[in-house]
């Protein structure tokens, strides 16, 4: 069970998130909103990989930057993709699986290549792939063994939209034994895969709810107006 | 310690420089040359070395201290260069941060890595200097004993020097990998300050106690700083013994022991020092959060109202506090010594810290976010490279001004000249080397040489 609790943090001058709280036992929920209301941010102190300034963000009763020192507990893919590396895309995900601690590396990093439609990609080069095929690196990563808790920071932006719908396709099978936490601006498919939204808004409270209380023009309005 | 994710980091990391066929080949070509500098000519017929106004008589053993003493000297720096340049570390940075892996883990992959970097650069000056030493070698009568000799000697020292850089490039590069310039700015720091003032002696790095004592039995130790082949016409001495190989002489045993004390030492200190675990890396613009750039004026409006000229003098001004603290010092110091090699010191060390910021925002501008200021512009980069130019040829005079009017009162045209070449050159070679990829680890190299030429008094100010 993922607790954030009255959560808030500043960049700077700028209040970024405030007091935001909600749970998440289970399932894939989309973080929506326009650019600059805090979606990386809030990522980011979910997975362990900032600290709130007010508040304490919690999986199952443990800070998550305690949490993902666990072998597996939390997977992470951030939206920085700058992986200008000569390794190739299998030894990239075998490097994580041990620094994660994972055993059977090769099975795991085949496994999750299967899931996201990147067998044909593992002997390429990181620096050889695009900027899609790097942001797909990055989410292969966070899937790495079986998670319980997957953050993804746009997993789908820069993707053509086939492989697009393969990953949220991929997202709802873990979701089925996961909780995952994905920011996107991929509205149309947020509405078809996620189990619910939690949308932000600036200086509007963040507001969580099962997908089917949003219409894809109230969540195109809102992150129109950011 | 997961050491399986710690051996698969070092293994990879040495494959991507491997990967890398220009840049290996560009590291083994510099670091056989630097073999080849580094050892005098034995067959000169002028002395290229001296003790005491004497020529040393060149053995295997004294061409290995010399070659292992070198490398040492310059251990850390060549490392940090070679890991910059080989492997992107800005990358690698982006790997730990969501490998979620604790900093531990990686700062053992990362020394393994680099100290078998460092055994491969120290084997690349090995074997530049072995084409100095090869006539050395032949007039001993037994080619592959002197060999032996000189190899023990030179690896004997070398292996510390690897090992120290290892440390300080694992840690500094999980605390300092987005920000190239800084990172080699602080290895110099520690490198001058912590290493040569607190752990030089006590653990023997340059090998005073046992190596010296055998090769120049009759030397004050004390002759022997760093750097002391390029001094040492002035230092008092003898003539050099000829000593068998390493092993077979008394107390060797105890040399080598510690020797492997040290490098695990140096294991265990990257160990506890890699800190927390790394946070995946976010790009953001440090600038805005400086006391002093925003003493200067909001960040924005500094840039709007003046342009790229107030894009320059932002980015410039974003030092952390303690680089500006240190160079008000300095510039204090310049101020009240002026004209006395005091204020050599004070101008070369502000220079130093200073134009660690240049590459940054030079290389900032050739191959990143700067650059889309000026790609709309129909004037092209020129523009650009004028103004970073004179903006640092002008910053810099600023910086030396004491000095300049200390000169100038003193009728020293000679320094003035010295002066205003170096004014000239910096800005030239910054602006010129950030068109190159990795240019700006190169510049900070430059920039640093020049540092310690100045601090350690080699780059006087000349008379006249």
């Amino acid at each position: 069970m993922l607790s954030v609790e009255r959560l808030g943090r500043r960049e700077g001058r700028l209040q970024i998130l405030e007091d935001i709280s909600f749970t998440w036992p289970r399932g894939v929920l989309a973080v929506i909103g326009g650019n600059g209301t805090g979606k990386t941010t809030l990522l980011r102190v979910i997975a362990g990989a900032a600290r709130p300034d007010a508040g304490r963000t919690l999986w199952n009763g443990v800070p998550t930057s305690r949490a993902v020192r666990t072998a597996g507990k939390i997977g992470y893919g951030p939206q920085e993709r700058n992986l200008d590396l000569a390794i190739t895309l299998r030894e990239f995900l075998g490097l994580c699986a041990d620094l994660r601690g994972l055993r059977e590396r090769a099975a795991r990093t085949g496994a999750v290549a299967e899931e996201l439609g990147l067998a044909k990609q593992l002997d390429e080069r990181l620096a050889d792939l695009s900027g899609g095929g790097r942001r797909k690196a990055m989410t292969a990563q966070a899937l790495l063994g079986a998670p319980e808790l997957i953050v993804l920071d746009e997993p789908t932006s820069e993707v053509d939209y086939s492989a697009s719908r393969r990953f949220w396709a991929a997202f709802q099978g873990r979701g089925k034994s996961a909780a995952l936490v994905i920011s996107t601006h991929d509205v149309e498919l947020a509405l078809s895969a996620a189990h619910s939204i939690l949308l932000l808004q600036r200086g509007v409270s963040a507001r969580l709810a099962p997908t089917s209380a949003f219409t894809i023009d109230e969540l195109s309005h809102a992150i129109g107006e950011g | 310690m997961r050491s399986v994710g710690a051996f698969t980091l070092a293994r990879l990391m040495m494959l991507e420089a491997l990967r890398r066929p220009r840049a290996v080949l560009a590291t083994i070509m510099l670091a056989l040359a630097a073999g080849f500098v580094i050892l005098p000519n034995p067959g000169a017929p002028y002395a290229t070395l001296t003790f005491h106004r004497q020529p040393l008589i060149y053995t295997p053993a004294v061409m290995g201290f010399i070659t292992g003493g070198e490398f040492v000297a310059f251990a850390i720096l060549l490392g940090v260069l070679a890991m910059s340049a080989l492997a992107p570390l800005r990358a690698w940075r982006c790997v730990f941060g969501v490998a979620a892996a604790p900093s531990r883990s990686l700062a053992v992959g990362i020394w393994i890595a680099a100290f078998g970097l460092g055994l491969f650069l120290l084997s690349c000056i090995f074997g530049g200097a072995l084409v100095r030493a090869s006539t050395v070698l032949s007039a001993s009568g037994d080619w592959w004993r002197a060999l032996w000799i000189f190899f023990t000697w030179a690896y004997g020292l070398g292996v510390v020097g690897a090992a120290v850089a290892a440390t300080i490039a694992s840690v500094l590069t999980l605390r300092l990998s987005t920000r190239p310039a800084l990172l080699m700015g602080a290895t110099f720091i520690l490198w001058v300050v912590v290493i040569a003032a607190f752990v030089e002696g006590p653990i023997d790095i340059a090998g005073q106690g046992f190596a010296l004592a055998h090769l120049f039995p009759q030397e004050n130790r004390s002759s022997f700083a760093m750097g002391f082949i390029g001094g040492a016409q002035n230092r008092a001495g003898v003539a050099s013994h000829a000593v068998g190989a390493l092993p077979a002489v008394s107390g060797a045993g105890q040399f080598l022991l510690a020797r492997a004390a040290i490098v695990l030492a140096a294991l265990l200190a990257a160990f506890v020092l890699a800190g927390p675990r790394v946070r995946p890396l976010v790009m953001r613009s440090r600038a805005t959060t400086h006391v002093l750039s925003g003493s200067l004026g909001k960040p924005s409006n500094l840039s709007a109202r003046y342009g790229l000229v107030g894009v320059v003098v932002r980015q410039v001004w974003s030092v952390p506090p303690w680089a500006v603290v240190l160079l008000v010092v300095a510039l204090a110091v310049e101020t009240m010594h002026a004209g006395d090699p005091i204020s050599v010191v004070a101008l070369g060390f502000a220079w130093g810290l200073y134009m660690m910021r240049w590459p940054e925002l030079c290389e900032a501008f050739e191959h990143g976010a700067l650059r889309s200021l000026v790609q709309p512009s129909v004037l092209g980069p020129w523009p650009v490279r004028f103004h970073i130019s004179v903006g640092i040829a002008v910053q810099m005079a600023v910086l030396a001004l004491p000095l300049a009017i200390a000169l100038g009162g003193a009728g020293r045209l000679h320094g003035l000249l010295w002066l205003a070449t170096q004014i000239i050159v910096a800005p030239l070679l910054c602006v010129g080397l950030a068109r190159l990829r990795g240019g700006a680890t190169l510049f900070s190299l430059v920039a640093m040489l020049w540092w310690y030429l100045m601090i350690s008094g080699n780059a006087a100010v000349p008379m006249g």
